[in-house]
């Protein structure tokens, strides 16, 4: 079961540093093509026809690459408060039940994706001349990779009923939150 | 199905769903059942790309990154540095100068949470040492960078300009006075409280010539509020040209000029920048399927008439939008708060004869506030992690900052004036 568990997390790891080193890619990207952009339009006083279009499809693929990263660091915004209430262990299952419609979702919008692909594949985008397939594939790109990691961390999550140990930065992310925000009640006790 | 989206929104948000996920799903169900629906599914995708397909989106990674960038580079300092020299005289003097060097630090950095963590390691220590109890010192490190967040380029007010469809120039210029009545509602209380309570010394500590060093050493960081101010509100760059030009300029002078920032830093400070702008930019994506579905099933409509029916005048109106933002405010972020809500409510305040950029000014007020304070105080836990204090422990010298900061944005919320004559000067309207 451990060994399993090992496998995701490293198939996790290697999925992370894979999506940050794309996402650092991206935002360079972003930061050279407007960086390009304003010293030719207010340097060499020759606007670029593509930077614009560029860095906004850019935007795209950085802001669905950087959801991935935030999701297996366990960023992403959660309202905690009511769940507070509950015992931790029906928390546990209540959170799975969670990944389990999030994954569902994400799939769902994941084959909508890339039946949109098809509809755009005689699309040229004018200013960067790409096939529209190319920014709107982030979509695609984005949706499957959130719902692979759902699926390992909620994997992790049930395997850690087994072997008592969570290898999940989310997960631990949510421990520690939780944790921190029980304090209070927990110093009066 | 108005009511049903927003039940499903928030049941999935009270048993923990990401709040992205607990929008997109009651946006893709408010599609399929609307008339046509299952045809028209194929908008969610579409939806979810336009959502941040946005020039102007392209500032929150851009403000982040240069924020992050100078807050590892040294300006905090410098700019706390020069503070100190200039404003911090006398009883609650270093109080004061706290205060100023946030709302400055913010004027670069356009991130309440990074501005609070940034100057709160700087100033803390020399607070200690001045004898400020360290509650009182987090309280007002909490309160004045909460505030902070009406100073541009704060990424909220990018956010409103963006969903709420209004000019971001324009509600950065409105702003800068709600911030500066804030900022000496901050500085006025400090000092009284200091005086009353004896925090802080009595003499001057700096010289002439260490206010000239101070400031000559500040000189590129104030620089960069020269260009990000002076760029966007003079109309020479657009806010997205101004964040890039922020982050060229901020890592030229922290690797260059400070020679604080080192290049083995860098990916950290990518990380940083990726997991906040990852968070928020999904939000934003998500919204968008919302707000898709909310417009083909009339939702803003129906809300539009009922609010009309309860709050006819715009002075009620504000009230009860004030209300409305202060019990979000103390239940969840702001930011999704604000993705979800402008967009409907924006243009129900118009019709109420109420400015866009008042409208949303008033509201970023409302929502500084709770970044101040518990549960979802984002600037009060950033304090509370550098002092290495439970948040708690402030709560009580809190108090007069938040009474403070409740007067201030009830004269913000009233008096139009104050957010709406810098854009109508600039003709940013």
């Amino acid at each position: 079961m451990e060994t399993l568990q090992r496998a995701l997390a490293r198939l996790v790891t290697v999925l992370e540093r894979g999506i940050f080193w794309f996402a650092s890619a991206l935002l360079l990207f972003l930061v050279v093509t407007l960086f390009c952009q304003v010293f030719w339009r207010y340097v060499l006083l020759q606007p670029l026809q593509w930077s614009e279009e560029g860095a906004r499809f850019g935007l795209v693929w950085f802001s669905m690459a950087a959801a991935c990263t935030a999701a297996i660091e366990g960023q992403h915004f959660v309202f905690r408060w009511a769940t507070l209430l509950i015992s931790p262990a029906a928390r546990f299952w209540l959170r799975r039940a969670m990944d389990v419609l999030t994954v569902l979702v994400l799939l769902t919008v994941f084959k909508l994706s890339l039946d949109y692909l098809n509809l755009v594949a005689a699309q040229t985008a004018t200013g960067v001349q790409l096939n529209m397939r190319v920014p709107y594939a982030a979509v695609s790109f984005g949706t499957l990779t959130l719902a692979i990691i759902f699926v390992a961390e909620t994997l992790d999550a049930l395997l850690s009923l087994r072997t008592g140990r969570v290898f999940s930065a989310r997960e631990l992310n949510e421990t520690l939150i939780y944790g921190q925000l029980q304090a209070p009640s927990a110093r009066k006790e | 199905m108005g009511i049903a989206m927003v039940a499903i929104f928030l049941l999935l948000m009270l048993l923990g769903a990401p709040i992205a996920l607990a929008i997109m799903i009651p946006g893709v169900l408010g599609i399929y059942f609307s008339p046509g629906g299952e045809g028209l599914l194929l908008v969610v995708p579409q939806q979810l790309f336009l959502g941040v397909n946005s020039f102007q989106l392209l500032t929150i990674p851009l403000f982040v990154l240069a924020g992050t960038l100078m807050a590892e580079g040294g300006i905090a300092r410098r700019l706390m540095d020069l503070a100190e020299c200039t404003v911090a005289r006398g009883r609650g003097g270093l109080g004061a100068a706290t205060v100023v060097s946030t709302m400055f630090f913010h004027g670069i950095s356009g991130s309440s949470t990074a501005d609070t963590a940034a100057i709160a390691r700087v100033t803390l220590p020399t607070l200690k040492d001045q004898g400020y109890p360290v509650p009182f010192a987090t309280a007002v490190l909490a309160a004045a960078g909460a505030t902070a967040t009406l100073i541009p380029p704060t990424i909220d007010l990018i956010i409103i300009g963006v969903v709420a469809n209004m000019s971001i120039a324009g509600l950065f210029a409105g702003g800068l006075i709600p911030a500066v009545i804030n900022g000496i509602g901050l500085i006025s209380t400090v000092v009284y409280l200091s005086w009353r309570r004896s925090y802080g010394r009595l003499q001057m500590t700096a010289s002439l010539r260490q206010m000239f060093i101070a400031f000559v050493k500040a000189v590129p960081a104030l620089f960069m509020i020269v260009i990000i101010l002076g760029g966007i509100l003079g109309g020479v760059f657009t806010p997205t040209e101004a964040s890039v030009v922020a982050v060229v300029y901020g890592f030229l002078i922290s690797f260059f000029v400070y020679r604080d920032l080192k290049l083995h830093m860098l990916p950290a400070i990518f990380r940083s920048t990726i997991l906040l702008s990852g968070g928020v930019l999904f939000v934003i994506a998500s919204s968008s399927v919302l707000t898709y579905a909310m417009t083909i099933n009339q939702v803003p409509q129906s809300l539009a008439a009922a609010l009309n029916e309860y709050a006819s005048s715009p002075w009620l109106f504000l009230l009860l939008v004030q209300i409305l933002f202060f019990f979000i405010g103390m239940i969840m972020d702001g930011l999704p708060a604000l993705i979800i809500t402008m967009p409907i409510l924006t243009p129900i305040a118009v019709a109420h004869g109420i400015q866009p950029i008042h409208f949303g000014i008033l509201v970023e007020a409302n929502l500084a506030l709770a970044m101040a304070h518990p549960p979802a105080g984002t600037c009060l836990y950033a304090a509370c992690a550098v002092s290495k204090i439970p948040f708690e422990k402030v709560i009580v010298p809190l108090i007069p900052f938040l009474a403070v900061l409740i007067v201030t944005l009830l004269i913000i919320t009233y008096v139009e004036k104050f957010s709406m004559f810098l854009p109508q000067l600039l003709h940013l309207t």
